[in-house]
């Protein structure tokens, strides 16, 4: 139950949340209709929401025995990993307070289409002033190697996996080159 | 429609959507296996109670002990040695059993009241039951918690307003009002739905991967959504968790007790009460367990039968709806896990086990939805299992009916009560062969065509069922002295009682199938389907009461017929010896046939019900000649016979004269010896009968449409124009003194009562002569037309000409004589008939 609750509560969730729905947009937009549901039963319980036991062959179903995934489910664990493995990082340079914004930054959190600018984020700046981190190499290379980690625990195929993992990388801002 | 949506719909851009075909509106004979199932678990139930009654000690002991009260008294242990001691005995006796038979009755009761309350709350449990989540540890077992099944779409939000107003088109389309509440199986990881919920709230869960064939597949969604939809605008959800209730309530309530208490008595070796030179009712533990396996397999075959009809329904309707892209889309869902690698035994049990379970083959429902006439077309199967299930009950009626007469009358079972319960067997049997015929003549244009085969296969599964299952005692009692009639015959009654059912069943169908060919092809509704229906139990069940009471006599073989005595004067003449004692036979169906008012009745609208829908639809429809029936032919044939029975009748006396010596035709008879009187009438019977037999031989062989309804319209005339010519023929008698009068009596003799009785008379009778004559004529007239037809180097339908018209008051006024004279005969019969019931009562 602390865990459920835990997860319900999480900071990052609305960041995760709204990543998750872009990544879907793109590579599986038919389950845009039920993100909103697959996304609170995976907040409620996490577990149960990427067991993918299937239904069960009850009478006045429709009686299809073939297993069909939806991405949603795998989508929100990977995000929800690489949003807390840029939590860690980002925590090192900044306060607290000030992660959830750097996130957003990072993930372009709120950029819907081209063109549209970034909410302002100066309501959630830390008191230091700094808003942004920058992301080297070996973090990106590291994001990935925690999002397909993730996604392979989820028993996700390797091409999906590549797909999901490239989304949400892509969703990061491009790292300024060394020297 | 976007290019896009095209693509995903599975249509090439620009083509429009198929136009959706009507729904099919053949019988899908799915609410008769609902009335099966419900008679099988009644039936079974009410075999299990009454065997288990006395397995439990305390019953037994007050059982016995209150037998063994009686017959301590010593009015009925030691009566007068007279008829009255003895009658005054089995009185006594029947009223000192009432309260041990009253409380058998009252067990029985309790279990079918427990029965019914456990499948009612199954079936009110049903929601919470289908929601609940699996258990993590043991995926295979339900868990307290419910799955998180949230209300999907919504049309406040955007991304589902399309999915939300989608639905609520289907729903409009399938006819679903009010709209199920949809909810969405986020865990889910298949593409189903499944409709569920109690009559106020009813509810579809859509699994979530199923929402991504919106876009993706559009017929594959809709195919699924509308195979809910059509679940519930069939009423299949009540239905079928009923199904499931009734089913685990028989297993809770009755064959599980049954098999413990079995178990327990033979471990501890049986009641401890059982009165000696009393009949021991116990089964022994392996037929007992046998019994249990039996019924339990019986009834849950029936549920599984039921929820494969209503899924292949709802396919049907679905597919209906979709056309044939939401068909092609079915056959896609229906791919599922390969099963190879299985061994072969295996793989040959786990397609029994698929067969024979509660959801259809993949096979079966791609059948289903190619051809789906299949799905209203009865199978021997079905047939079978109705009669096991009437068979099992008959087995079980006659313990019951035996506890109801000493309850309610304190005497033992009578004809009458034999009468009664074969009635209600009887409406059962003739109503499900009814159904079945009605479905399969509905669809025997449709491809495939069905074998031939499947009109006398109908009948003979369902005999052979009721046989099989009216010998369950034979099978499951191995008690080693007899307790009922039927065990007494030992399975000797099968061939005894077994070809005359079959007969008669056979007769039946040919009416059936008559009757729906006629009918079939002009019906708007479903009031031709229960006239038809109706027509047929009324008629036919009282025959069947008739042969369920006879075959409980074990002395004499009830179904063979007895010859007549031949007056010993004259009985040295052997053309006159010969004919006295088959013109006199008795044969004891019919003579109990003959005292039922619904037998005249119920050979009027065996060719009224027919008919007269038939010339109502024409005249209604302003139909040529080409459909109406020979009806005029008929009558007049029939008009013929009778004159000709008549005129024969009245030259009878003179022929007897030169034939015979006066000394035989002057023996009046005695209590013991037929008198000529008697053989006389007699053979003026058989006159009529052999009249008819030739009626229905010429009608048969001419008409080649509406064959049982017009032969039997015709005999109908003829036996009534011989029943009326007979006052002239016996006023020929007293003119010419042939019985030795004294003086001659040349006045028509007239008693309505007795030309009531000779109607009935003649009437049954006759049909011994018709149907067989009938048969001969349907078979020769076939055989003249397919030669002439070849001779002319014609097809043999060309050679068909219209019937001869006939006045329509015509018509009316010869039906309205018929239908008054045998009313007549009935409400005139009814004195005689009273007294005779009276004494079946009395017994």
């Amino acid at each position: 139950m602390a865990r459920k609750r835990a997860l319900e509560n999480t900071p990052h969730r609305a960041v995760i949340t709204e990543i998750a729905r872009d990544v879907i947009e793109e590579i599986a937009r038919e389950e845009v209709p039920v993100f909103s549901s697959v996304s609170q039963a995976y907040f409620a319980d996490p577990q149960r929401a990427l067991s993918g036991r299937g239904s069960r062959k009850a009478p006045l179903g429709f009686g299809s025995g073939v297993v069909e995934l939806i991405l949603t489910p795998i989508v929100l664990a990977a995000t929800a990993k690489a949003v807390e493995c840029l939590a860690e990082i980002t925590l090192n340079h900044l306060p607290e307070d000030g992660v959830r914004a750097a996130l957003r930054r990072i993930f372009r959190a709120g950029q819907r289409s081209p063109g549209t600018s970034a909410p302002d984020d100066s309501a959630e700046s830390t008191s230091s002033g700094a808003v942004g981190v920058e992301l080297r190499q070996e973090d990106i290379e590291r994001l990935r190697h925690v999002v397909e980690a993730t996604l392979h625990d989820c028993g996700a195929a390797p091409e999906i996996s590549r797909l999901i993992a490239d989304a949400i990388i892509g969703r990061c801002r491009t790292p300024r080159s060394a020297g | 429609m976007t290019a896009s949506r095209n693509a995903s719909a599975g249509r090439p851009e620009g083509q429009p959507a198929s136009p959706t075909l009507p729904e099919p509106a053949l019988p899908g004979g799915t609410t008769s296996r609902f009335a099966l199932l419900i008679a099988a678990v009644g039936v079974g139930g009410l075999f299990v109670f009454l065997e288990a009654y006395f397995l439990v000690p305390q019953n037994a002991d007050f059982f016995f002990g209150t037998f063994s009260q009686c017959f301590g008294d010593p009015r009925i242990g030691l009566p007068d040695q007279s008829v009255q001691g003895f009658e005054e005995s089995r009185r006594l006796l029947s009223i000192c059993q009432q309260p041990a038979f009253f409380d058998q009755a009252q067990w029985v009761g309790m279990g079918f009241l427990l029965l019914c309350g456990v499948a009612a709350l199954w079936y009110l449990l049903h929601p919470w039951w289908i929601t609940r989540d699996r258990c993590g540890r043991f995926p295979a077992l339900p868990s307290l918690r419910s799955r998180l099944l949230p209300r999907f779409p919504s049309e406040e939000n955007p991304d589902e307003r399309e999915i939300a107003e989608y639905l609520d088109q289907q729903c409009r389309a399938v006819g679903v009002d009010p709209a199920p509440v949809w909810l969405l199986d986020v865990s889910a990881r298949s593409s189903n739905g499944l409709a569920f919920g109690l009559p106020w709230r009813r509810c579809v869960i859509i699994d979530a991967p199923l929402v991504s064939n919106f876009h993706t597949d559009r017929d594959k969604f809709r195919a699924v959504i509308v195979h809910e939809l059509a679940h519930l605008r069939n009423r299949d959800v009540d239905k079928t968790y009923l199904a499931f209730g009734i089913w685990w309530a028989f297993l809770l309530v009755a064959m599980v007790p049954f098999g413990v208490l079995t178990l327990r008595t033979a471990l501890s070796g049986g009641p401890p009460v059982i009165p000696p030179g009393v009949v021991q009712y116990l089964v022994d533990v392996p037929h007992a367990l046998g019994l249990m396996a039996t019924l339990g397999v019986l009834v849950l075959l029936v549920r599984n039968s039921v929820l494969r009809a209503r899924e292949l329904h709802a396919d049907a309707v679905a597919a209906a709806h979709g056309g044939r892209e939401g068909a092609m889309a079915i056959l896609r869902g229906l791919l599922g896990p390969a099963t190879a690698g299985r061994g072969p035994a295996r793989a040959a049990l786990a397609r029994l086990t698929r067969r024979l379970g509660y959801w259809p083959t993949p096979e079966a429902r791609q059948r289903v939805l190619r051809e789906p006439a299949l799905l209203t077309r009865p199978t021997v199967w079905e047939m079978a299992g109705a009669g096991v299930v009437a068979g099992v009950f008959a087995a079980s009626a006659d313990g019951l009916v035996d506890t109801l007469f000493r309850l309610l009358w304190g005497k033992l079972n009578t004809r009458a009560g034999d009468l009664t319960v074969g009635c209600a067997i009887g409406a059962g049997l003739v109503g499900v062969l009814a159904a079945a015929v009605w479905r399969a003549v509905a669809v025997s244009d449709l491809a495939p065509r069905p074998s031939k085969l499947v009109w006398p296969a109908l009948p003979a599964g369902l005999v052979g069922g009721y046989l099989a299952g009216a010998s369950l005692p034979l099978i499951t009692d191995g008690t080693e002295l007899p307790a009922t009639a039927l065990e007494e015959q030992g399975f000797a009654w099968l061939l005894r009682t077994g070809p005359v059912l079959l007969a008669g069943a056979a007769c039946v169908t040919i009416w059936l199938v008559s009757a729906a060919r006629a009918l079939l092809p002009r019906a708007r509704s479903r009031r031709a389907l229960y006239a038809v229906v109706a027509t047929s139990v009324v008629s036919f069940a009282p025959w069947f009461a008739v042969w369920y009471s006879t075959r409980r006599i074990v002395r004499t073989n009830g179904f063979q017929p007895v010859l007549g005595d031949a007056p010993d004067l004259g009985s040295s003449i052997g053309w006159y010896r010969a004919p006295s004692e088959w013109t006199g036979f008795t044969w004891q169906p019919l003579t109990v046939l003959g005292q039922l008012p619904s037998t005249l009745v119920g050979l009027m609208l065996l060719w009224l019900t027919p008919l007269a829908l038939l010339l109502l639809r024409d005249k209604a429809r302003g139909a040529g000649a080409g459909v109406r029936p020979r009806v005029g032919t008929a009558l007049l044939a029939g008009l013929a016979g009778g004159v000709s029975v008549i005129a024969v009748g009245v030259a009878l006396p003179f022929l007897a004269r030169a034939a015979l010596p006066p000394a035989v035709l002057h023996h009046p008879g005695t209590r013991q010896d037929a008198g000529f009187p008697t053989v006389y009438w007699h053979t003026y019977i058989a006159l009529a009968c052999l009249a008819q037999g030739a009626v229905a031989a010429v009608i048969a062989a001419v008409a080649r449409r509406h064959r049982p309804a017009l032969v039997l319209a015709a005999v109908s005339v003829t036996a009534l124009a011989a029943d009326l010519g007979r006052p002239l023929a016996f006023a020929a008698v007293g003119c010419t003194r042939l019985f030795g009068a004294p003086v001659r009596h040349c006045s028509v003799p007239f008693d309505p009562e007795v030309l009531a009785g000779d109607l009935r008379t003649i009437a049954l009778r006759g049909l011994l002569t018709v149907i067989p004559a009938a048969l001969l004529g349907a078979g020769a007239g076939t055989l003249a037309r397919i030669r002439m037809a070849a001779r002319r180097g014609t097809r043999v339908a060309s050679g068909h000409r219209g019937p001869p018209r006939t006045a329509a008051w015509v018509t009316a006024a010869a039906f309205a004589v018929l239908i008054a004279a045998d009313l007549a005969a009935v409400a005139l019969a009814l004195p005689a008939d009273q007294y005779v019931w009276e004494l079946w009562l009395r017994g």
